[in-house]
């Protein structure tokens, strides 16, 4: 029997933007978000080829993030990122189909990003450079622990450019995942977001607003290792994302379909993805 | 240290421009308005803590505009302001609300009611009703001069408002147009 299952690119993207890259940019504010974030499959993949799934193996995450942001001047912020997550898989032992599961609180991000912020006639703009630091928090007991034992480093480079109409988003990032507990070993992660926005509704009065945006994310992860066998690979996905807003409140909601994916050996596909979350700045 | 507000003045029905006149001929402040022409506003969301930070300044109207006295308008790039009549309002601490807010104020334009008088090589607008004395300067100040009651609207330049001293009785302007 191959190794089979384990690609669990770490659910580090937008680490350094809790309620979204926009705000708060003002002096000592500061905001909260509460995000479920759900992904899985039973499609099982060798290489990028789908391939028989007798055993019907699968992977169902549900990660509920509690995110804040501390925003000390627009060009200084610090970030916090707090999962809870709930998980469960269909693995092989001993030739049989068994069921593991996992809850509980997940690894902390700490993220801390430094902006340039340029303010034009009919447009602001700014780049970004966001070291974080992933911390040990969560459990790595149990049959699918919910943590993997290891300090992980990441660094970040983003711009966006917003004009009244248009909003657009890059982030380039890469994480060093150290060597976790249990022979737990994640790859070390290089991924691509790409957010490109129309604001079609803004009532002035009401300060209530609609984003429609297009996301692309590209992701690869070195070849790793977890309880169950390999981990890495890569992957491109993309999705709409509906954002409104009201004031100081924001509701985000995003799907992303993967359009390619390969894996090393053999693993269940991450699937689709659904976000949604609701954030409040003040 | 002294706020310059930049005045370009007509007599009602009868415009005459003498000062420089900017941007201020598209924008029309209302008595009792600060229109703030602002750089980088594009998105009310992301600019909701310098709405929050703005109405808590004690001269504006908060019966206005959606309950805070604070209009942003993102296809302008335009704040406008509620202010409370008879009341002084201090144009650094607008200036200073909306920096913090993470954006760049570049022009204020104000309509102000009051007197024109002269007072030695100055040309001062008095409030009859805040008290507020605002010093006109420009090409020719002089035919405001005892006309009554009028309404100078002017411009301010955010170069003159960053140097504001808050407390400073008078504010320098630059006349644009007026009107009784």
């Amino acid at each position: 029997m191959p190794a089979l299952f384990g690609f669990a690119l770490t659910n580090n993207a937008m680490a350094h933007q809790p309620v979204m890259d926009m705000a708060p940019r003002w002096e000592h504010g500061y905001g909260f978000q509460i995000r479920h974030e759900s992904y899985g499959s039973d499609t099982l993949l060798n290489g990028d080829s789908e391939v028989d799934n007798s055993f019907d193996l699968d992977n169902d995450v549900n990660l509920t993030w509690l995110e804040g942001v501390y925003t000390f001047r627009r060009e200084v912020r610090l970030t916090l990122k707090i999962p809870y997550v709930d998980h469960h898989r269909i693995v092989v032992q001993n030739g049989a189909a068994t069921r593991e599961s996992g809850r509980g609180l997940g690894d902390i991000i700490v993220g801390l990003p430094l902006k340039r912020y340029r303010n034009d006639a009919t447009a602001t703009r700014n780049i970004a450079f966001t070291p974080s630091i992933r911390l040990p928090t969560g459990s790595t007991s149990g049959q699918y622990p919910v943590g993997d034992g290891s300090t992980d480093f990441g660094v970040s480079f983003s711009a966006s450019f917003e004009k009244a109409d248009l909003y657009q988003y890059y982030d380039l990032f890469y994480w060093k995942n150290g060597n976790g507990d249990r022979g737990i070993n994640a790859g070390d992660e290089l991924g691509l977001d790409i957010n490109v926005g129309w604001h079609p509704y803004h009532d002035n009065v009401k300060n209530e607003g609609v984003f429609l945006m297009l996301d692309a994310s590209l992701r690869y992860q070195g070849r790793g290792q977890n309880l169950e066998g390999t981990t890495g690979g890569k992957r491109i996905s993309t999705g709409p994302i509906f954002v409104y807003y009201r004031k100081g409140m924001m509701i985000r909601a995003e799907y992303k379909y993967p359009i390619y994916e390969s894996l090393y050996d053999t693993q269940v596909s991450r699937g689709s993805e659904l976000n949604v979350g609701i954030g409040f700045v003040f | 240290m002294r706020v310059r507000l930049v005045i370009c003045a007509t007599v009602l029905a009868t415009h005459v421009a003498f000062a420089d006149q900017g941007n201020s001929a598209e924008i029309v402040a209302e008595p009792n308005q600060v229109i703030v022409q602002v750089h980088g506003i594009v998105c009310s969301f992301c600019a909701y803590g310098t709405e929050k930070n703005l109405s808590k300044l004690t001269f504006l109207d908060d019966t206005q505009f959606g309950g805070d006295g604070v209009l942003i308008d993102i296809q302008s790039h335009r704040i406008t302001l509620a202010l409370q009549p008879n009341q002084v309002f201090d144009l650094a601490q607008v200036y200073d609300a909306i920096k913090k807010g993470g954006y760049d104020p570049v022009s204020f334009y104000v309509n102000v009611h009051g007197h024109v008088q002269k007072d030695g090589d100055r040309y001062l607008l008095i409030s009859p009703d805040s008290g507020q004395v605002f010093e006109i300067i420009g090409n020719d100040a002089g035919w405001l001069v005892d006309r009554g009651p009028t309404n100078v609207m002017g411009q301010v330049d955010v170069e003159h408002i960053e140097s504001f001293n808050v407390g400073e009785p008078i504010l320098v302007l630059m006349a644009s147009t007026a009107s009784k």
